[in-house]
């Protein structure tokens, strides 16, 4: 395979430079990014130039008549890939290839190659011209590249599983508050039966829509059951009275009476009086006492009750 | 389909069983009046516990029910209205419409109303 023909890349001759061939030797043989070389139809090297020193090691001396499978991995070698290649030029001719290279001193290195089969007139074979890249660099970005994203992938999903889990938890606390405030809502309007056809309502604390509309459900089932036909309503827990909330009272009393109930609404402090007032409430739908107790006693007169005292007082203070 | 009217003393008791169509409404109006005239009847007990809807137009034709018999002379007592239609009105706005109807519990209840006398118990509207 390997004839040593130690020739330096030759001067060009009297004839060539008058042909012209002059130029394209110069250009070719001066290029030193890309390797051009030229092989014979048996794929053996006849000629070399600059670049191809530069990116295979070889000096032209050391490489010119050896077969260009030089250039590949062993084991390609052994699986023939060179003369496949040097094939496929030959018939379509043209072959292009990337893939690994071995440099004289054995490193390897990942190039981009173009084979391309030179004919004459006739369409006999000359050899093969074969222009190679080198990709190192682009390889080496890509490869950088490709780290860098599957790094920063891992990042994303590491936040996102940080993220899943601290929206889980603050689910999982939302939940559990949002049960135990269903809970509170529920005890806290509690509806007690005092007498027949009567009900008593104290309600505590802030009344939002939420809270009144389960007040009214409450009330209305209430009045249901019992067959109510009196309810005393007592604010005097509810702190705050605006226009909503006294709305919300309003439905409440509205709707109580569509079931043939009447409420009395209890409690008012002076300050929910001004408001009430001040907002413009329609007042004169509304039935109010100053105190739960004078509610009681308004109810009972409404439902026909009267109390009397019977003039014997139980010994409160022993159990008989 | 139509609404069974009862008789009982000078009353009349009108029990509402299933919805009714617009045109059912209208039929019970001229049914109620039109008894009202024959046995001239001093109450009407129109009982709603079966429905579980008062929609617009049937608020509007229990209304001028009760203004139309009134100029005949009888009172009307609306009962049974259900929790949850009672909500629907309020947050409907329908509640003014009833203002001055007297509204019981049911129909125990609605008799004993319409019984008894003026100013005492009950949610008779005029009182509030």
């Amino acid at each position: 395979m390997a004839q040593d023909t130690s020739t330096e890349p030759v001067a060009p001759s009297q004839e060539e430079i008058e042909a012209g061939a002059i130029d394209m030797r110069l250009v070719v043989d001066a290029i030193r990014d890309y390797a051009i070389v030229l092989l014979d139809p048996k794929g053996r090297v006849i000629s070399w130039n600059k670049g191809a020193e530069r990116l295979k090691g070889y000096k032209a001396n050391e490489i010119i008549g050896r077969h260009f499978s030089t250039f590949y991995p062993r084991p390609e070698v052994e699986r023939g890939k060179p003369d496949l290649e040097l094939k496929e030029a030959r018939e379509t001719d043209r072959f292009e290839d990337e893939g690994l290279r071995v440099r004289k001193d054995g490193s390897q290195f990942w190039a981009n190659v173009i084979v391309t089969a030179l004919r004459d007139e006739s369409g006999k074979l000359l050899g093969f011209a074969k222009i190679t890249r080198d990709l190192s660099e682009r390889k080496q970005m890509e490869e950088a590249l490709r780290r860098a994203r599957a790094e920063s992938e891992k990042k994303v999903e590491e936040r996102t599983a940080d993220l899943t889990k601290a929206n889980e938890a603050i689910q999982a606390e939302l939940a559990a508050r949002k049960q135990a405030e269903a809970a509170i809502r529920a005890l806290s309007t509690p509806v007690l039966p005092v007498r027949d056809q009567l009900l008593i309502l104290p309600i505590i604390g802030i009344i939002d829509s939420q809270r009144a509309l389960q007040l009214t459900e409450q009330l209305l089932n209430s009045i249901r059951s019992y067959r109510a036909k009196a309810v005393v309503m007592d604010i005097t827990g509810v702190p705050i009275v605006d226009s909503k909330v006294a709305n919300h009272l309003l439905q409440t009393v509205e709707a109580s009476r569509l079931m043939g109930a009447s409420v009395i609404v209890t409690g008012l402090s002076p300050e929910i009086s001004q408001i009430l007032v001040r907002i413009g409430v329609d007042l004169s739908r509304l039935k109010t006492m100053c105190d739960l107790r004078a509610g009681l006693e308004e109810a009972e007169r409404l439902l026909g009750y009267t109390v009397v005292s019977s003039g014997n007082q139980a010994a409160l203070q022993h159990p008989s | 389909m139509g609404v069974p009217i009862l008789k009982q003393g000078s009353c009349l008791i009108a029990s509402i069983q299933s919805t009714l169509t617009d045109l059912d409404w209208r039929d019970l109006q001229q049914q109620l009046l039109e008894r009202v005239g024959r046995f001239r009847s001093r109450g009407i007990i129109i009982d709603v516990t079966a429905l579980d809807v008062l929609d617009s137009f049937a608020t509007r034709t229990l209304r001028s029910i009760v203004d139309a018999s009134r100029l005949r002379g009888a009172e009307t007592v609306l009962v049974g209205i259900q929790p949850e239609v009672a909500l629907a009105m309020v947050r409907l706005g329908l509640t003014a419409r009833f203002q001055d109807v007297p509204t019981a519990l049911d129909l125990e209840e609605g008799v004993v109303l319409l019984n008894s006398p003026g100013p005492s118990g009950g949610s008779n509207g005029r009182h509030q």
